[in-house]
């Protein structure tokens, strides 16, 4: 659990090239796409598809309304990619 | 075909469906009633321009055919940014959303005909100077385009539902989503999908669909989707806003029997040309629609004679070159307007917003290509920024900036690095240098080699198996004419990784009998072993493979002070 979250934060980082940052900066529950968290855009949000899709290949095609909401923190994310893998 | 400017009178049958809404199809004749509710609201209203600026596209649909039905002047916003809706204030007098909870009449009759050229609407888009730049349409222009729309491409269109991954609040997705479905009786999805679970939610609950999206969407899909599998497959893409690389244009061509069908437009002059990309070497090359002639003006730049802007030549910022049979290839803009996935951006203006921050002295912006298109800022701060850096650090303070942008600019748009400087890099002609400041985001390698595997056999010995990559910042430029490894730097690993792993607190004194061996050279895989004699002070070191030895030596350290 904590390393996949950890390997989640990795992911983060380098698929979307954040500068100074490491993955340690990134909390659990920290908004990713609000200015207030991460700030990351529409454009990241395809990126980080991409990436979970390739090291986890987890299908972000079915046909599930709540992309949005797996993908608003690492909490949500490892929820996630528990629950499909 | 019914005209935009007479739709109520011509009329489509009452079942016909307009549009889904997410739930259910939404039928014309609700469609008309809510519409006729909202311009009788209207009508008795003093004020004449109203801004409409609806997240929900079935509202916005309503909100736009109720305003010019009433007589008014729409004002759509490029972005609802509470910055953005300050600084157009008094290009409105009252905002349709805060209409819709007001009291309405019962059912009145649907209103008539409407003059199309005194039907206004007033989009915005990021000029080259500083404001929002006022781009003034006519409800006549979307008709006109609406029609060598459909004379291109109906036919391949035929019943589809049109389905978007792009916002409605644009002039792509005005025109695509409302203007063209509603002029030739085709339905139309009021769900903008941001994702492609999404996308194939909504294509498969219609029979046919056409796809209205841009190219920073469909050149991510096919790694974000089991591509080949994809399944309904749209009738037609259209992608606008950018041109869409060509490989993500052939994998369409090869998997799905057909690239996207791009347009090249922009606000002020609507749409220009088409491409579909394949493997024909021209086919990059894009054609002017019908009633449409592009030359080249004297400086190399697009200029256009179309019927949406009255024939009138009309010179745009982008770069072409004519061949002969009239089409042309983009050579990319000529203005400090750039593209960030497809969102266009005047860095002249966020630099004048920036340089109008009470920390900044001066700012500069560049666009940067790597994996993403995104914008680089380097900011010369006075002595309060200074301050603030030195106290916060360079991260914190970034996002301070981006957050004093994010009340004008979308997200994709806010500079994703920033560069913190004593004064801006000149050239000797005294000009800001660019190539300086685009050096300043260049990746800065790396300057340790990956660790394969390690065994600690005990506090005083350890085994690091390495891998030395090419892309070291160390084989750049020590000995030019040929890349090694140097010794200086197989000293300086051997300390730092000592450091780390045994006690040592003591201050380096010097070194003995080191021995360089064999040179080590880019993509070495070699072992580093390390051992410590706290007693003596002495670490020694040899870096091997299984065949011979680089380097040995031993490296004494002082006393712990």
């Amino acid at each position: 659990m904590e390393n996949l979250k950890n390997e989640i934060k990795k992911l983060i980082v380098e698929s979307l090239e954040l500068e100074e940052m490491n993955p340690d900066d990134i909390g659990d529950d920290v908004p990713l796409f609000s200015e207030d968290g991460l700030g990351l855009d529409s454009i990241d949000a395809l990126e980080l598809g991409i990436a979970l899709r390739k090291k986890y290949q987890l299908g972000l095609d079915s046909e599930d309304s709540s992309v949005r909401e797996h993908f608003s923190s690492v909490n949500n994310l490892v929820a996630f990619v528990l629950g499909r893998v | 075909m019914k005209h935009l400017h007479s739709l109520f009178l011509e009329g489509w049958p009452d079942d016909f469906p307009v549009c889904h809404d997410g739930s259910r199809f939404v039928s014309w004749r609700e469609f008309c009633g809510r519409i006729a509710i909202l311009s009788e609201a209207l009508k008795s209203r003093r004020e004449s321009s109203w801004l409409l600026e609806s997240e929900d596209f079935l509202q916005f649909s309503i909100g736009m055919f109720a305003l010019l039905y009433a007589g008014k002047h729409v004002v759509v916003p490029p972005n609802t940014r509470p910055g953005t809706l300050e600084l157009l204030s008094s290009a409105y007098e009252a905002r349709c959303s805060c209409l819709a909870s007001e009291r309405l009449p019962d059912q009145p009759a649907l209103p008539e005909a409407i003059d199309p050229d005194e039907a206004v609407i007033d989009l915005y888009t990021s000029g080259s100077t500083g404001e929002p730049k006022k781009v003034r349409k006519t409800l006549a222009q979307f008709e006109a385009e609406a029609v060598v729309l459909e004379s291109q491409w109906g036919h391949v269109m035929g019943e589809s539902v049109v389905v978007s991954t792009s916002p409605h609040q644009h002039i792509y997705g005005m025109l695509f989503r409302l203007f063209w479905p509603l002029f030739a009786g085709r339905t139309f999805d009021t769900v903008t999908c941001s994702h492609p679970g999404a996308l194939r939610e909504r294509m498969s609950m219609f029979r046919d669909a056409a796809l209205v999206a841009t190219p920073a969407q469909l050149s991510r899909l096919p790694e974000l989707v089991d591509f080949p599998g994809f399944s309904p497959k749209p009738k037609i893409i259209f992608s606008s806003g950018g041109p869409l690389p060509k490989a993500a244009a052939l994998l369409f061509h090869d998997q799905w029997g057909s690239a996207p069908v791009e347009v090249f437009g922009s606000t002020e002059t609507g749409g220009v040309a088409w491409r579909i990309q394949g493997r024909r070497e021209d086919s990059d090359l894009w054609s002017p629609f019908d009633g449409i002639t592009v030359r080249q003006s004297e400086s190399g730049a697009l200029l256009l004679i179309s019927p949406y802007l009255g024939m009138r030549p009309h010179e745009m910022e982008d770069r072409i070159e004519v061949m002969p049979g009239g089409r042309f290839r983009s050579l990319g803009r000529a203005d400090r307007v750039v593209k960030i996935e497809e969102k266009r951006l005047s860095l002249s203006e966020m630099e004048n917003h920036l340089d109008g921050h009470p920390w900044v002295a001066q700012a500069a912006l560049l666009p940067l290509n790597g994996r993403r298109s995104s914008i680089g800022a380097v900011l010369v701060l006075n002595g309060e920024g200074r301050q603030r850096l030195a106290a916060e650090g360079p991260r914190a303070i970034a996002g301070l900036f981006r957050k004093f942008l994010s009340a004008n600019y979308d997200t994709v748009l806010l500079p994703r690095y920033w560069r913190f400087l004593e004064r801006m890099p000149l050239n000797e002609r005294g000009k800001i240098s660019n190539q300086a400041l685009s050096d300043l985001f260049v990746k800065k390698k790396a300057c340790f080699p990956a660790i394969v595997n390690r065994h600690v056999e005990d506090s005083r010995k350890v085994v690091l198996d390495l891998e030395i990559e090419r892309s070291l910042a160390h084989f750049s430029g020590h000995f030019p004419e040929m890349a090694i490894l140097p010794g200086v730097v197989q000293i300086d690993w051997a300390i730092r990784y000592a450091r780390e792993y045994f006690h040592m607190a003591g201050k380096f004194s010097s070194l003995e009998n080191v021995k360089f061996l064999a040179l080590v050279l880019p993509g070495a895989r070699l072992q580093l072993t390390l051992a410590w004699d706290s007693d003596s002070g002495v670490l020694e070191f040899t870096y091997a493979n299984s065949r011979r030895r680089f380097s040995t030596g031993r490296i004494v350290f002082g006393k712990e002070e």
